[in-house]
This record gives structure tokens, sequence and C-alpha cells, in this order.
């Protein structure tokens, strides 16, 4: 009786843990293993995967990359102070501007407004200048892939504003070689209106990498 | 009587024994597995997403999980060429390529799971990220989504100052300290 109790006991309880399903998470692959401490994070899983090897320049390059990234960092602080300061500075030379058409077109032609508009405009122009070559000379540690993001959208707003730079610079002084022509008054307006695009190409650009 | 003694014991015994020494290894599924960082600067606030996540987890037959997941700070894209660019200036891509979290934990399992089931463990982790290890408690909802595949996710914030890491500017005002980081680790058997 004692045997067939025993027999039966032990079928039934190698069937019950057969029935039991697998332990949490179920093992795909069994393997001998201890249980690890459970707050040991003395471990490596990535232990057994290759490894490259040992670049003996690496050490160079770090530091050659690290070198390019204080240079890159500087010139762009740099790029982003003067940037803004040639932002206000293109304002104020656009608003000059008008009020020197203003006064040309529309007022007395007094000409107060044209030589606070001239120093303006060559200030803006070499502050943009700057501007331009320290974002262009700025060395480039990491790779950028070119992508259509606001650093894309950044960059041909201000090559659209360089455009506009560069027609400015050729239409105010036409402007004012044209005086006492009437072709004048339609340069004044183009470069009116140029200066106010530029403005325009210049902020988004600067406002691409607010939002 | 003694052999049917023994053939009893050695019944009960074995199946035991065996599940005991039984371990299973899982292995992160890389196109289904995304790390997402969350920052916020004053102008606005923006993340990076990685896809290029690595990973394997070990459990013991006591059921203690051992998970490590490491993402190269360089695969985070967070759709601005020039903010990845500054950001793995700052975090030293170069010198600290990978972040790394290893944890420890042990999910409690129903006798007779059915899934997908929903697990919630805190693990005791650490994150070794630009040169730093910091130990936490890490709190992730394990999704046992069929006996062999986990969705483990999680959400935690980090401050980038205890990392060491000096905070990037963006019109002169530095970004916030808090990184928030959302993990969707997607983990399978491996064979």
């Amino acid at each position: 009786m004692s045997l067939r109790l025993l027999c039966a006991l032990a079928i039934l309880s190698a069937s019950a843990l057969a029935e039991e399903p697998p332990p949490p998470p179920p093992s795909p692959q069994p393997q001998p293993e201890r249980a690890p401490a459970p707050d040991n994070l003395n471990f490596d899983l990535f232990e057994g995967d290759k490894k490259p090897a040992a670049d003996p320049l690496a050490a160079s390059k770090l530091a050659a990359l690290e070198e390019s990234v204080k240079s890159r960092r500087r010139m762009l602080t740099l790029h982003q102070a003067i940037g803004f300061s040639t932002l206000g500075l293109l304002a104020a030379t656009l608003v000059l501007g008008q009020l020197a058409f203003d006064d040309k077109y529309g007022g007395n032609d007094t000409g107060r407004w044209l030589p606070y508009h001239t120093v303006a405009s060559y200030t803006t122009v070499a502050a943009f200048l700057v501007t331009g070559l320290l974002a262009i000379r700025a060395p480039d540690p990491y790779p950028k892939p070119i992508k259509a993001d606001p650093a894309l959208l950044h960059k041909l707003s201000m090559l659209a504003a360089t455009a506009g730079m560069v027609a400015q610079i050729i239409l105010g002084p036409l402007a004012g070689e044209l005086e006492g022509s009437l072709d004048q008054r339609h340069v004044a307006i183009a470069h009116l209106a140029i200066g106010y695009a530029t403005f325009a190409f210049m902020a988004v650009g600067t406002l691409a990498y607010v939002f | 009587m003694r052999t049917l003694i023994a053939l009893s014991v050695l019944s009960i015994c074995l199946p035991s024994r065996a599940r005991a020494d039984a371990a299973a290894s899982f292995a992160v599924v890389k196109g289904e597995s995304v790390i997402t960082y969350h920052l916020v600067h004053k102008l606005h606030r923006f993340d990076g997403v990685s896809k290029s996540v690595e990973g394997k987890a070990r459990v013991a037959a006591d059921g203690t999980a051992q998970v490590m997941v490491r993402v190269p700070v360089e695969s985070f894209d967070s759709s601005n060429v020039n903010r990845d660019a500054h950001m793995k200036e700052t975090v030293e891509a170069a010198r600290y390529a990978n972040v790394e979290l290893k944890a420890v934990g042990k999910p409690s399992l129903p006798a007779a799971p059915s899934y997908p089931l929903k697990v919630p463990v805190t693990f005791k982790a650490q994150i070794n990220f630009h040169g730093v290890a910091q130990n936490f408690e890490l709190p992730v909802e394990l999704t046992y989504e069929s006996a062999t595949r986990v969705r483990a996710t999680a959400h935690f914030t980090v401050s980038l100052e205890s990392f060491k890491i000096d905070r990037p500017s963006l019109m002169f005002v530095k970004i916030d300290d808090g990184l928030t980081v959302d993990a969707d680790v997607v983990f399978l058997g491996a064979a």
C-alpha cells in the first residue's frame, strides 16, 4: 500500500512540475548558472563580444578632435554674439534707410538721415561678413549629414541674406550715383525692398533655431 | 523497496534541480527598441531618438534578471544636425562613445502566467554616461508579450550636471539640467 502511495506521489509530483508553466521568464536555452546577487551590478553581459582593434593613433586623433571641438565652440559662440548684433544693426540700417527714402521722396530732401544710414550700412556689412566667416571657418569635428531641418533652413536663409547683402552693396552706392536721374527713385525702391527682404531672411535664419 | 523509494525521491528532486540550474538569455531586438531623451530650453523643448539600442539580459533560475543596455551617443537624432553635433561635443562622444545601463531585479510572475502580462518591477540600476557611473532605483514595466518576448518600458530623469556635463547653451541661455529618458526596449529569448 505504502509502495503504491509512494509511486503515486512520485508520478503526481513529476507531472505537477511538468504541467507547471515555465519559470519566469521561460528558458529558451537552459544552461548551468548561479543566481546573481540581487544588488550586484558588477557584471558585463557584452564581455564576450568582439571589440575593434585599438587604433595606435587614437590618442592623438582624440586630442586633435577635442582641440577642434573647443575651437568650434569658441567660433560659434562668437558667431551667435556677432550674429545677433548684426540682426540689430540691420534693423537699424533699415529704419534709417526708410527715413532717408521718406525724406528724399516724401519730405523736404534734407538728406539728414543719409550719413547715418551709410555708416550703419557699412557696419552691418562688416559684421555680417565676420559672422558668416566664423560659421564657415569653424571646424566640423563631428560630421553632419545634410537633411531638411532647422540647420538647413538657417543656412539657406543666410545664403539668401548674403545675396541680399551683395545686391545692397551695389544698389546703395548706385542710388547715390544716380542723383538727379529719373532712375534714382526706382533704384532706391529696389534698394529698400531688398533691404526688407534681407532682414526677413536673416530673421528667419535666426528664428529657425528657436522653434 | 529501497530502489523504489530512491526512484521516487529522484523523480521528485530531479525536475526541481533542473529548474534551479536553468537560466535564460535574452537579446534586444534592435529595430523595435527605442530610447528617447527629452530636454528643455527656455525657448523650446526637444527630443533625441535612437534606435541603435544594443542589449542583453540573463535571467537566473531564481528569476533574478541581469540586464545590460547600451546606446551609442552619436546615434541620437533630434531632427537638427547642428544640435546633434553640439550634443556630441557636450557629451564628448569621441571619448565616451556609449551610454550604458546595467540593472538587476527580480520580477515576480504569477505561477500560471497568461500573455500578455504586465509586471511592474523596480531594478537596481547603474548608468554609465560621460565617464561617470551612477546608481539609482529604476522602475520598469515589463510586458511579457509571450514566453520569450518581453517589452521593457521605463521613464526616468537624470541630472546632466551630476554626470559632469557642461550644459549646452542656445542664445546664451543654458538648457535645463534635467534629462528625461523614455526607454522602450524589446527583448527576445536568445536561441
